[in-house]
């Protein structure tokens, strides 16, 4: 029975060993962005005092950058084109590529149109927006696309999500925050836009725009 | 002779019409605006100027506008409203753009200046805005379609001075934990602001090596992108409450530490210190069956002994 105990702990001991041998203990990965804070980055060195009458400061303005990208697009225009047959569902992918000093959150929404006897509220607008029909922007009497984000074969619907994510939201008239980084990044941001064409629709183009938002936090 | 120039032709017009003629690319349309955000302290019954830079690191030119937005957050996440409008957010009527529509080429600047004129005997207190630069799309409207729209929020903080000034808030929760499984380092505050004004939080943390006392992380530490790696400065508006985090993500899953965190906000400054031990899951489920072992081989040692039967235990 010892023997069995011995050798038990023994084992443990090697299997330990070789594990702890394998953590990095002294690489604290403090390259990079590793660690990571919502700064603002205003830098103040004022307390470098070289001599008794001068005092060195230094103040680092906070800075975003901004390039919205649409996967496929070859022009310039930021423009989704979709073409679909009745009873199918598509979706296409861009990219907000920002680059903050500071923490920053991304916000999306789209055109505040809607049918206002169904998904309108007086104070907060359209609750899910709709692409409509160009021959009917106003949607007085052609149906348009909901974006309730329900983005099923079947249905007419479209709907928004970061790339990764399973599910689609609704798309919102209001911005509504998408993504927050963790701290000052250069990051790459990558959204899917998903549409389904039921048998209900009107034959022709329906349009809405999509409005990214990048902001410091 | 023939054929071969025939084929040579060919070749040379199938290859420019395979080459797109106009192709976006990453780069091509990037905007970036300094500051992202500013402080303006305002005096009643005053004229102010200020402005933002617009600057063209892309390749291409852009026609971009502005228009002024109000600015309020939502949650304690703060995730920004820029439609909500409230007494913070009068500063939209005060604010006028002499310009709204510019253009900037690739390697150049604009200048969006905004004028400021706050009105007399408004209260003091702070006001809250952004300033949304957007690129314009001329393109003609294509056929069923969905345009993406970039646009950038510049944040004005804007102070108006008075007697009803109140800066007032306090820390409502402070996370530091001391052992942590895994490597997933955070320390969490939370921030109320009961005052009608924002203030800033400050918050430094220092990590040292507990056996070899080495400096891993100070409050001027920078990353090689330059980004402050040890500070953080986070604002706190009015009537909200604010969950302000450091982690660190890139910290190694064994090691202990001696962490100090300060907090600054107000008047208030703090400083806490902790010996913080970082330890992975599979260390701990191994250390316990080597502590259960242990028992079990004690307590048959003394059975054994017990039932008269001598026997080395080791």
């Amino acid at each position: 029975m010892e023997k069995k105990f011995k050798i038990a702990l023994a084992s443990i001991g090697i299997v330990a060993g070789i594990m702890v041998t394998f953590v990095p203990l002294t690489s604290y990965a403090v390259e990079g962005d590793a660690f990571q804070t919502n700064t603002k980055s205003e830098i103040t060195i004022g307390e470098n005092k070289p001599s008794a009458d001068s005092t060195v400061s230094v103040r680092v303005a906070p800075v975003i950058s901004l390039e919205v990208t649409v996967d496929g697009n070859l022009d310039d225009d930021k423009t989704m084109a979709f073409t679909l047959a009745p009873n199918t569902t598509s979706s296409k992918n861009f990219t907000a590529k920002v680059t903050s000093t500071q923490k920053y959150t991304i916000s999306v929404h789209a055109d505040n149109k809607c049918d206002e006897n169904e998904n309108y509220d007086a104070d907060a607008g359209c609750s899910k927006t709709t692409m409509y029909h160009t021959d009917d922007p106003v949607g007085s009497s052609i149906k348009g696309i909901v974006g309730d984000g329900k983005v099923v074969k079947g249905t007419s619907s479209w709907g928004i999500k970061l790339a990764d994510n399973t599910d689609y939201s609704v798309v919102p008239s209001v911005a509504t925050v998408f993504y927050t980084s963790d701290g000052p990044a250069s990051q790459e941001t990558k959204f899917s836009v998903g549409i389904a064409a039921g048998t209900d629709l009107i034959a022709g183009a329906y349009s809405n725009t999509i409005y990214v938002t990048a902001a410091a936090n | 002779m023939l054929k071969k120039i025939c084929l040579l032709l060919a070749i040379v017009i199938c290859s420019a019409l395979s080459a797109p003629s106009a192709s976006a690319k990453s780069g091509d349309v990037v905007m970036h605006i300094n500051p992202s955000e500013q402080d303006l302290e305002l005096e009643p019954g005053h004229r102010y100027e200020s402005s933002i830079t617009v600057y063209n690191v892309g390749r291409l030119g852009f026609d971009f506008e502005v228009s002024i937005s109000p600015y309020q957050t939502q949650n304690t996440d703060y995730s920004p409203d820029f439609s909500t409008e409230s007494a913070y957010t009068r500063i939209t009527e005060w604010i006028t753009l002499p310009q709204t529509e510019f253009h900037v080429e690739p390697g150049y600047a604009e200048v969006v200046n905004f004028v400021i004129d706050v009105p007399d005997n408004v209260p003091g207190g702070g006001q809250y805005a952004a300033i949304m630069v957007r690129p314009k799309n001329n393109s003609e409207e294509s056929d069923a379609s969905i345009k993406i729209v970039g646009q950038i929020a510049a944040i004005i903080y804007g102070h108006v001075n008075g007697d009803e000034v109140r800066a007032d808030g306090s820390m409502l929760e402070h996370h530091f934990p001391s052992f942590i499984l895994g490597n997933n380092f955070s320390i969490t505050s939370t921030f109320e602001n009961t005052g009608n004004i924002d203030y800033r939080v400050i918050e430094t943390l220092s990590i040292r090596n507990f056996f070899t006392n080495e400096e891993i992380i100070t409050p001027l530490t920078l990353s090689s992108a330059g980004h402050p790696l040890g500070t953080l400065k986070a604002s706190v508006l009015p009537g909200t409450t604010r969950v302000v985090s450091m982690s660190w993500t890139g910290a190694p899953q064994l090691g202990i530490f001696r962490v100090t965190n300060t907090i600054s906000y107000l008047d208030h400054s703090e400083v806490y210190e902790k010996v913080v031990v970082l330890c992975p899951l599979w260390l701990i489920v191994l250390f316990a069956i080597f502590i259960i072992i242990i028992v079990i081989a004690v307590v048959s040692y003394f059975r054994r002994q017990r039932k008269n039967e001598p026997q080395a235990f080791w």
